[in-house]
């Protein structure tokens, strides 16, 4: 009885010191280490709304919402981001359900070496061959779960490698993606082997050289009846980045061997990808050219994903993306399957005091763009290699042009404005998977025109319209915005087809919004009508659907 | 520092050698054809789709070659639901949807994803129920030649002058299974020919091909969406078990000629689908 009574006396003082101690290592590490996050929560309140095509909303209120925490200590740092889906807004894929943790790592750096378990999102050179990251806006997210190494081991040298599966919404794909990346600073690395000389000489031009090179490859298993499909599917590129002065040309070559799947058709043709850009910039005057050709370039970790999920790889676009709702109206999606094009971009800041500058200087930017399908000579369905392709010739469908001009100019203390005008011509039937819809030329204009009234006082009008004979044809738009800096703004837009050949579509499409914010947080409440279309973000794509409701949207960071 | 640059050359020459470039042939064929005297385990392949949906030829082009490839083993039910589904003025004005398809498309947030997507036996595939036409195949092969869990045998009777329909049902289970167990009886009218969107040249005419034929098409239930419950925690040894239905009105706009029984066995729970059976209607 003594006994049991001593036992159980002393196994909690033990337990006390030994939590005590526990604390106090806790607290040291703590007190060394910091903690910051952000999170955000969107809340929809869905009205139905036959008039513009908004189904009934079972739930009525939907909401996403996420918050990332981090924790970082010297060399070491750990995170987790915990996502909540009740349901998915509306244009979000139904497959974001309920709530969890999806992404969560640690990471540890010494000497050069930097090793990451758990989730990861990185790059290879452009992305052709490799790219992780995430687009809230688009519900986009290929996070890799596994385990990354980047290594320098000397300075201008990078060498990384990864090997994981990709995030599917909750869960896992069934592909295993591993792959390896090495980059080659030139001018940094010959600093290391001591050729003094040259360094110098290559420093004193302003000579950069920058050489990569990467390999990625994804196992899946075969499983299907009736094809005979390749389980390891990899994918290489090289690149170069090289400057001179203000001059910088930089270039990436990727291709893939046969890789079956969902969104090419399942035909074994390899696949191929070059991007090639030129620039030149001096102050005030810069200057861009790019050019692409993609062929059969999407790589995915699951042969049978389609939509946004599971991409290995990043196609990047080579169009402006613009911010103006009706100019963004009809944006360019990326086409995996095939696409050549082009584009070239002048910044010119005219000087104050110049004839066109005035008092307060002017700047001008004029961008072109186009893209055409590429060249297609049909191969029988019997061969299963779907179409030969010479590289440089462009195909005779065009998918996408665009000619833009901005000017952007202070009048005085108390006025400034933007001035647009941008012509488009956009291929619905490609883009926007709509056989039949055909093509869409349309002229854009806008003016955004801003009224200092008093200091942190400003009033905002943009007045723009979008001319078109085809789709849903012309409409106008205006929004007046009041903005008390840097807390408050309130905004009444309205956006009106109203020239639809469905009398009846002619609608307005009318939102009151108001935002606070308040030191990192911002709290943000719209209510009116959506209507559908999609949204892009550097050429990917999602549906959003027509919806008539209140929003509210809360932000913060810590 | 060498073993690490070892290692990133080990990682780069594994992956270059695991390249797998197939040479021709790149299809399979083979005669899954099953031994009709014995028991089989049949498929569902539930095709979601709507004729405003231009990727759907091609998804059913696939679930044609599947059920080409598996004979009676696959069973294919297209459920036209979804606003690709909904009816239009002009051209595309016929209304394919039912009750019952439309409640299986919410409940397992088919559309939602986007048409053409499907399921195979309602079973869970990579925590996804829904699974892409490039998927279906793959997950058939899993499970279609696993020994059955069940034998079903429809029964049916039909009066062409009062177009009414009496099925029944006998369903035996050859496996001891755990949780509740319901039957689903569905009827499906074959060959409807309507108009459809596509936007694949070798299936068809694009935009529209006018004179489409519509297989499978699921028009309703027979014993309600969800069925009826059959047993709990069955095992070989329990008797057989009969449902019957009785009266079932066929539609005038349906082509008798053309209409399917299908009835399945389901988990309550998981909805995963152990057995099948379709039998024309007469």
């Amino acid at each position: 009885m003594k006994r049991i009574y001593f036992t159980s006396r002393l196994i909690p003082i033990f337990l006390l010191c030994i939590t005590t101690q526990l604390s106090k290592a806790q607290n040291g590490i703590l007190n060394a280490g910091q903690i910051h996050g952000n999170l955000q929560t969107d809340v929809q309140y869905y009205n139905p709304d036959s008039t513009i095509g908004a189904a009934a909303v079972p739930e009525k209120l939907l909401m996403n919402g996420f918050a990332n925490i981090i924790y970082t200590n010297g060399h070491f740092s750990a995170g987790l981001r915990y996502e909540s889906y009740q349901n998915a807004i509306q244009g979000f894929d139904s497959r974001y359900k309920g709530n969890g943790i999806p992404y969560r790592y640690a990471s540890y750096t010494t000497e050069g070496l930097e090793f990451t378990v758990g989730s990861f999102y990185e790059q290879f050179g452009s992305g052709l061959v490799f790219r992780t990251y995430e687009e809230r806006n688009l519900g986009y997210d290929n996070a890799m779960d596994g385990i990354r190494i980047k290594y320098m081991p000397f300075k201008g040298v990078t060498i990384k490698g990864i090997i994981g599966n990709q995030r599917f919404f909750f869960d896992k794909g069934p592909g295993i993606v591993r792959g390896v990346d090495g980059e080659l600073s030139l001018v940094e690395f010959l600093e290391v082997t001591k050729s003094t000389k040259l360094v110098e000489k290559l420093q004193n031009n302003n000579v950069r050289v920058i050489l990569g090179g990467s390999f990625v490859s994804k196992y899946q298993k075969d499983q299907d009846p009736i094809y005979n499909l390749p389980e390891n599917v990899g994918a290489w590129s090289a690149r170069a980045a090289l400057g001179w002065g203000r001059f910088d040309l930089t270039g990436e070559y990727a291709n893939k061997i046969n890789d079956p799947s969902a969104i090419n058709g399942f035909i074994y043709k390899p696949g191929e990808a070059l991007l090639v850009a030129a620039s030149y910039s001096q102050k005030g005057l810069s200057f861009s050219l790019s050019a692409k050709r993609i062929d059969n370039m999407n790589f995915r970790s699951d042969r049978t994903a389609t939509g946004n999920a599971l991409s290995i790889n990043y196609l990047p676009t080579i169009s402006k993306q613009h911010v103006y709702t009706l100019s963004a109206m009809y944006p360019y999606g990326t086409q995996p399957n095939g696409e050549i094009g082009y584009q070239a971009t002048l910044i010119y800041n005219m000087k104050k005091n110049s004839p066109l500058g005035g008092n307060y200087g002017m700047d001008l930017s004029i961008n072109y763009s186009k893209v055409n399908e590429i060249d297609k000579n049909l191969l029988p369905d019997s061969t299963n290699m779907g179409y030969t392709s010479e590289f440089f010739k462009i195909g005779k469908t065009n998918y996408f042009e665009d000619f833009n001009i901005e000017v952007s100019k202070k009048f005085s203390k108390k006025v400034k404005a933007i001035f647009s005008y941008v012509y488009l011509a956009y291929n619905i039937d490609v883009i926007q998977g709509h056989p039949g819809a055909g093509m869409m030329y349309g002229h854009i204009g806008i003016a955004d025109i801003t009224y200092k009234i008093k200091d942190n006082h400003s009033i905002r009008l943009e007045l723009q319209h979008l001319y078109t004979k085809q789709d849903e044809k012309s409409w106008a738009l205006g929004l007046l915005e009041y903005t008390i800096n840097p807390k408050w703004f309130f905004t009444v837009m309205d956006q009106y087809n109203y020239e639809n050949s469905d009398t009846e579509k002619r609608i307005h499409y009318y939102t009151v919004s108001f935002g606070y914010t308040k030191d990192t947080h911002r709290f943000s409440i719209s209510y009116g009508k959506q209507r559908s279309g999609i949204i892009c973000v550097g050429g990917v794509c999602r549906q959003v659907p027509a919806s008539n409701g209140l929003s509210l949207t809360i932000t913060s960071s810590f | 520092m060498k073993n690490l640059i070892l290692f990133f050359a080990g990682i780069l020459l594994t992956a270059i050698y695991s390249c797998d470039k197939v040479s021709p042939p790149y299809t399979v064929t083979n005669n899954n054809g099953p031994d009709t005297n014995a028991v089989i385990r049949k498929v569902l392949l539930e095709d979601y789709t709507g004729h405003m949906c231009v990727n759907c030829p091609t998804a059913a082009v696939t679930a044609s070659d599947l059920k080409t490839l598996y004979g009676e083993k696959l069973i294919v039910m297209a459920v036209h639901a979804g606003s690709f589904a909904a009816p239009y003025s002009g051209a595309f004005s016929y209304d394919f949807r039912s009750p019952a398809g439309t409640e299986y498309d919410a409940t397992f947030g088919i559309s939602a994803i986007g048409n053409p997507n499907g399921m195979v036996n309602r079973k869970t595939v990579n925590s996804s129920i829904v699974i892409a036409p490039s998927g279906w195949g793959s997950t058939i092969s899993e499970i279609i030649d696993l020994p059955p869990d069940a034998s079903m045998k429809i029964t049916n009777t039909y009066n062409s002058g009062l177009k009414k329909l009496n099925t029944e049902i006998k369903s035996q289970f050859l496996n001891s299974l755990t949780g509740l167990y319901k039957l689903c009886v569905l009827i499906l009218e074959d060959s409807i020919v309507a108009p459809q969107q596509n936007t694949n040249p070798d299936v068809g005419a694009v935009p529209t091909i006018t004179n489409y034929v519509h297989r499978h098409v699921l028009r309703g239930a027979i014993n309600s969406t969800w069925g009826d419950s059959l047993t709990t925690n069955p095992t070989p040894s329990d008797l057989p078990i009969t449902k019957s239905y009785s009266n079932f009105t066929i539609n005038n706009v349906w082509d008798e000629n053309h209409c399917y029984i299908i009835a399945f066995i389901y988990n309550a729970v998981t909805n995963e689908i152990v057995q099948v059976e379709e039998k024309k209607m007469k």
